[in-house]
């Protein structure tokens, strides 16, 4: 599903340029739940974002679903992002002066939907995620972990192949963690591939492969 | 695959919600613009205005007319027929029409009321110069003035202000204390009731006509008149015959301002070329306060661009181009800008009829009006969104997701 063959990645600094990944290379299956850990600044996020089709390497090759992705434009790109990634990121990303379906349906928007569909759905996927009580709610009224939950909603909008999650637990207190935790492995059981970058070893054991980042190289740490 | 573009509600919607939510920040935009297309609308209103006016003052009075005036301090009236047959002596080929005219004010009664009504005391020839129109009935003709009948032609408002109709001919009217019977009124004419200096339009429409015989025991041949109106065959004529009227009526009467000669023609276009000044200066001013309108507008719009930041990269994360977000911040400023001039057009109406009544300016509102209002607007909008637009398209995603 995911081939990554020897990846770089450098970014130029004033006086300086650093590289963050080395020949990086990755598979993964479709089904497949992989965690990816390691200490801060190691590259873990730069990968994300290239998994995700946020940012492109230098060099190497990067094939998702027969899809060279190095060699597509700007907006082939937002249409990988758009049908086949979902997203969740450490601090939670909302549209601030829209309600939580409006912003749970924002991928709808750039998939045609209408607007009357998209709501349907959001509303829908977020009595999934157990938040069915405060669809009129602004995303500054949410807690942490709700906020989580309604990312989560977002990131399933358009029945992604594969969810991407940068932190998901980070800023959460234990209990939440273990709930969003729990809600990626259903998730994952239903048959979603997931991608998760965490810190926190107790939640990476969720993944089915773990691997360690360290000095842009990638090793594989556990699992099968 | 289904058509991946979003509607045009998927942008104009989120749009009104935020600015549900950053009230101050739109209507400050709106208020920008909403100046600038007022200054706008309220120039090109104006510009019309003087435009109309002028054609159909030219429609009326036409490029060829000159208009003699007594302007003696006794009152007494400084013109005689002896001068017209000297005219007509002189220069009759090329006169279209001549028409001596006196004015007067009298009561008149109808139904035990009275109307105080401008009387115009003259010859058939004055419908010529004024290319007058009848509604009902005839104008008066020289078997009038010859046989001193006693005949009254109304202007249009005249006859609707003493009989409410203008099918009054056969009628009789008593104006001071004699009897006239009404042979006519004259079709609801467009004459703008214009000053320019020295000189005032008559106000055709709210006087009544008599043959100018009647207002006088002179013999009908040797009358004397205070207004001669004389029509050219050809406006290039008039540079020529200026010193040839002079010496008619009296090079020293001239001199002595006893006598002056108003070419109308001359008066509009300097009535004109002023209007020109006040509409470029008008419009220099608009343009300013427009340019300082955008300029906020542009501002709020890059702060807008930066505050959401991170709002533009997780759009660009979950699917949209550049060209979408292009078109998001484009739409919400053209969406401003269109509030922002309907409310600009209001505005400049209102401002119009001010200006119109406190500086007897004419002002024209109309379909141009309110075009060039929203090109304007549109215009703005396009200008003060465009550069924010392109900053947040060029946002890197993963650095806006960074914000």
């Amino acid at each position: 599903m995911i081939q990554v063959r020897a990846i770089d990645k450098s970014y130029t600094l004033p006086g300086q340029k650093i590289t963050v990944l080395k020949k990086l290379s990755l598979d993964i299956a479709e089904g497949d739940f992989v965690a990816i850990m390691g200490p801060s600044g190691t590259g873990k996020s730069t990968l994300l974002n290239l998994l995700g089709c946020l940012d492109i390497a230098d060099s190497g090759s990067f094939i998702l679903e027969q899809n060279t992705i190095s060699k597509m434009d700007d907006r082939a790109l937002a249409e990988i992002r758009n049908r086949k990634l979902g997203f969740v990121f450490q601090s939670t990303i909302f549209v601030d002066y829209l309600d939580l379906p409006d912003n749970v349906a924002i991928p709808g928007f750039y998939s045609g939907m209408s607007h009357f569909d998209g709501r349907q759905r959001a509303i829908g996927l977020l009595k999934q995620v157990g938040l069915g009580h405060r669809l009129s709610h602004l995303p500054g009224q949410l807690s942490g972990g709700e906020s989580q939950r309604v990312a989560i909603a977002r990131a399933l909008f358009n029945r992604p192949r594969i969810l991407l999650a940068d932190e998901p637990t980070g800023n959460l207190d234990r209990r939440n963690s273990v709930e969003i935790v729990n809600m990626l492995r259903g998730l994952n059981a239903e048959g979603l591939t997931i991608v998760l970058i965490t810190h926190d070893e107790t939640v990476a054991r969720a993944a089915g492969k773990i691997f360690t980042m360290q000095d842009g190289e990638l090793k594989h740490h556990a699992g099968q | 695959m289904q058509d991946s573009s979003p509607n045009l509600f998927s942008y104009i919607y989120p749009a009104f919600k935020m600015w549900q939510v950053k009230r101050l920040q739109a209507l400050l935009s709106i208020a920008g613009i909403a100046i600038g297309v007022m200054g706008f609308v309220v120039v090109v209103a104006m510009g019309l205005g003087a435009r109309q006016e002028f054609s159909r003052a030219i429609g009326v009075l036409g490029t060829n007319t000159v208009i003699v005036n007594s302007t003696s301090s006794d009152g007494l009236p400084q013109l005689n027929s002896e001068m017209l047959f000297s005219l007509n002596k002189l220069m009759g080929k090329e006169l279209h029409a001549m028409a001596p005219v006196q004015h007067e004010y009298r009561n008149a009664y109808i139904n035990r009321k009275s109307k105080r009504v401008r009387l115009v005391a003259t010859s058939s020839a004055y419908r010529e110069v004024f290319s007058l129109a009848i509604a009902s009935g005839r104008f008066l003709a020289p078997y009038d003035l010859r046989h001193r009948q006693r005949v009254a032609v109304l202007g249009h408002e005249s006859a609707m202000e003493l009989f409410a109709t203008t099918q009054v001919s056969g009628q009789m009217l008593r104006l001071g204390n004699e009897w006239f019977t009404i042979i006519g009124v004259l079709a609801a004419d467009k004459l703008p009731v214009m000053k320019l200096s020295g000189f005032e339009m008559p106000d055709i429409a709210h006087s009544i006509y008599v043959p100018m015989t009647v207002m006088t025991a002179d013999a009908v041949d040797d009358l004397e008149f205070s207004q001669l109106m004389l029509k050219f065959v050809d406006d290039q004529r008039i540079p020529a015959a200026t010193p040839l009227l002079q010496r008619v009526f009296g090079a020293g009467r001239f001199r002595q301002h006893k006598l002056e000669m108003v070419i109308p023609y001359e008066l509009l276009i300097k009535k004109k070329q002023f209007q020109n000044m006040l509409e470029v200066f008008l419009l220099g001013i608009s343009s300013i306060i427009l340019a300082v309108g955008i300029a906020g507008v542009l501002n709020v719009m890059l702060v807008s661009v930066n505050t959401r930041r991170s709002e533009i990269g997780l759009r660009r994360a979950v699917g949209a181009t550049k060209s979408d977000i292009i078109q998001q911040f484009m739409i919400e400023g053209v969406l401003l800008a269109v509030i922002g001039g309907t409310v600009g057009l209001l505005a400049g109406w209102g401002t119009g009829i001010i200006v119109a009544s406190w500086f007897d300016l004419p002002v024209l509102f109309d379909s141009r009006t309110i075009s060039t209002g929203f090109v304007v607007a549109l215009l703005a909008g396009v200008v003060s969104a465009t550069y924010p637009a392109i900053k947040a398209a060029e946002l890197h995603p993963v650095d806006a997701l960074r914000s």
